[in-house]
């Protein structure tokens, strides 16, 4: 009975011990999020701002006083620079589409034999072709534009799309290079002595397996080449046969014929960065799951 | 396809010292069966890498010792070269100096601090606490964003008569000309950095959840603190990731280009690039292909030693034991 008193006190202690701790984890846990959403707020700042200003009517947009929202209304009329500068995104489309799905598939034609087969000369082509990485781009930046240039290429759309059936370079075969390798052995084996030849197995059994990277690799070279500027930049010469980024930019830069209209602008801005948000988000998984392979490798 | 090729008369010229001839050629055709699959899966990327790599790398080679300019050339000589380490007025020794060095500057400053504000972020939101997933995304976002679109919004928020300024008005703070001064574009260039760090946050993410929980169970047992777990278990246990994320970040730096979408050369050229100057010299109406060329190389060699010299001092990268 002495006993029973004690015991009571210490479970008394426990429970007070255990409730000021939870009420320390709330208080840390409000903490954080109160500064995940103002990080979240302050990140996401250029969105706003860009959203914000393309609803806005000229005069607003063009204020003394620079406002962050629509003072004296809501403009959807902005974002008719869609439809104006149609041709443009559907040259981007044509683009992107061919790229995204020949370099992927070229590259990882490319990786099968490197990560699975023995042949003659596998280890001098795999250091030659590794050792591309270093070239800056600088480098060939002339020498592919008079080639180009003596292919008739220069001001022709074909100039950003020529190149994926190459492999896409280095960087994108190492990494689906990584992903065969971590593929068991027994599935080829298996395979042959079921009868499967080479392109069978590349098929029917590489493909499937490796399908989240071959879609990282596609949706990213997507991304990478809507939004790339300095190749048509340099190839792109005449208004008509201009991906969407250098048209926005001749049109819209400071130098530009509707430089002005800096409503319209952010329209373009928003219009331009849908396509890579929406397949960031339907595909995100994949993208974030290559994302980390790619930075981790090292 | 060379390699093919090369392989072929190597062993012929083997075969041909040997008495049985016609042993050679089974030799080679069984070879060629076994692996002829092998070479047409690569004959795409043997191709390009001759058309699209090894023949520009030897024009720019040779075009760089010339004064070519895409119709014809007149003299041939190291003379380019010459120019760009000639440091009196008539050399462009210090336009190319300043250049690199600018962004040399940039990327200096740049990276580490992406590196440092991402693992901070990274840290913040590396528990799994409900809706800490949409966090993750959000912060992921503003990277997604083409750079011609983030440049103009940069344009357009970091001018003199712009919302940043409007923003620090509201707090009683001093403007700033931003973009549009000499001495605070580079400043404002590595603000406006700040918001790619989603990409970096993903990495350090992906490198947290990469640390054995038993590392940090026997450091609580040893009686270890917060802090002293991320310095001497968490951060070093990252140092492999940093230290190649470094090496990407830094070359893709020295390369960088799309700023030229933001401010062209900046401020009185306070924001002349490396890159924008070769594409000036080469595309910006004076044709100027020998020269580019030639800075094309100087890039290369500045690059190379850069990278050496980063690799050289990895003595603080934890490869783990036994490696």
């Amino acid at each position: 009975m002495n006993e029973a008193i004690p015991q009571k006190d210490f479970g008394d202690l426990l429970a007070r011990n255990r409730r000021k701790k939870r009420a320390r984890n709330a208080a840390v846990l409000a903490v954080k999020y109160t500064v995940m959403a103002l990080l979240a707020v302050f990140l996401l700042f250029p969105y706003i701002f860009m959203v914000s200003k393309s609803l806005m009517d000229l005069v607003d947009a063009n204020a003394a006083v620079p406002l962050l929202f629509p003072k004296s209304g809501v403009y959807f009329s902005n974002y008719k620079v869609f439809f104006e500068y149609w041709p443009y995104f559907r040259n981007s489309l044509v683009v992107v589409l061919i790229n995204g799905v020949f370099i992927p598939l070229t590259g990882f034609m490319a990786a099968y034999p490197f990560a699975r087969r023995q042949f003659k000369g596998k280890k001098i082509m795999f250091s030659v072709m590794m050792s591309t990485v270093m070239l800056p781009g600088a480098v060939t930046m002339v020498p592919t534009y008079v080639m180009f240039n003596s292919f008739g290429l220069v001001d022709n759309l074909a100039s950003q799309w020529v190149t994926a059936f190459f492999g896409g370079g280095a960087m994108n075969i190492f990494l689906m290079i990584q992903f065969l390798r971590a593929i068991p052995k027994d599935y080829d084996n298996a395979a042959t002595i079921d009868g499967a030849n080479m392109l069978q197995i590349f098929l029917y059994i590489m493909i499937p397996m490796c399908k989240n990277v071959l879609l990282f690799i596609g949706i990213s070279t997507v991304i990478g080449r809507w939004s790339d500027f300095q190749g048509p930049l340099i190839y792109l010469t005449s208004l008509e046969n201009m991906t969407v980024a250098v048209a926005f930019y001749t049109q819209f830069s400071s130098s530009g014929a509707a430089a002005i209209f800096s409503n319209a602008k952010m329209a373009m801005a928003v219009c331009m960065t849908v396509l890579p948000m929406v397949l960031f988000l339907i595909f995100q998984k994949q993208m974030i799951g290559g994302i980390k392979i790619g930075g981790l490798k090292g | 396809m060379t390699e093919k090729v090369t392989s072929l008369s190597e062993n012929a010229q083997g075969e041909a010292v040997d008495p049985g001839r016609g042993n050679g050629f089974k030799k080679v055709r069984r070879w060629i069966k076994k692996d002829y699959g092998c070479y047409l899966f690569l004959l795409p990327v043997i191709f390009g890498f001759f058309v699209f790599t090894a023949y520009p790398v030897l024009s720019s080679l040779l075009y760089s010792f010339t004064n070519y300019n895409g119709v014809f050339f007149s003299k041939f000589g190291a003379f380019n070269f010459a120019q760009l380490f000639d440091p009196s007025e008539f050399g462009l020794f210090k336009d190319v100096a300043f250049s690199f060095g600018i962004t040399f500057l940039w990327a200096l400053i740049s990276i580490p601090l992406g590196m440092v504000l991402s693992f901070l972020v990274a840290l913040l939101v590396n528990k799994e606490v409900k809706g800490v997933g949409v966090f993750r995304l959000l912060y992921y976002m503003p990277t997604i964003i083409p750079g011609i679109a983030i440049s103009f919004i940069w344009a357009d928020v970091f001018r003199e008569a712009g919302i940043a300024n409007q923003f620090l008005a509201v707090l009683g703070l001093p403007s700033s000309q931003w973009l549009e001064g000499e001495n605070t574009a580079l400043g404002t260039l590595v603000l406006t950095g700040v918001w790619g760090i989603g990409g970096n946050v993903i990495m350090w993410l992906a490198a947290l959840r990469n640390i054995g929980p038993e590392l940090y169970e026997a450091a609580s047992l040893d009686g270890a603190g917060y802090f002293t777990k991320l310095f001497r278990i968490t951060i070093p246990m990252c140092t492999p990731m940093i230290f190649y994320n470094l090496i990407n970040a830094f070359i893709a730096a020295m390369q960088a280009f799309d700023v030229y979408a933001m401010v062209g050369r900046g401020p009185n050229d306070c924001l002349y690039f490396i890159s924008i100057r070769i594409y000036e010299t080469a595309f910006g109406g004076s044709n100027q292909y020998g020269l580019a060329c030639a800075m094309g190389w100087l890039m290369f060699v500045v690059i190379a030693i850069l990278t050496l010299i980063l690799f050289k001092t990895n003595k603080w990268v934890n490869y783990g034991e036994g490696e």
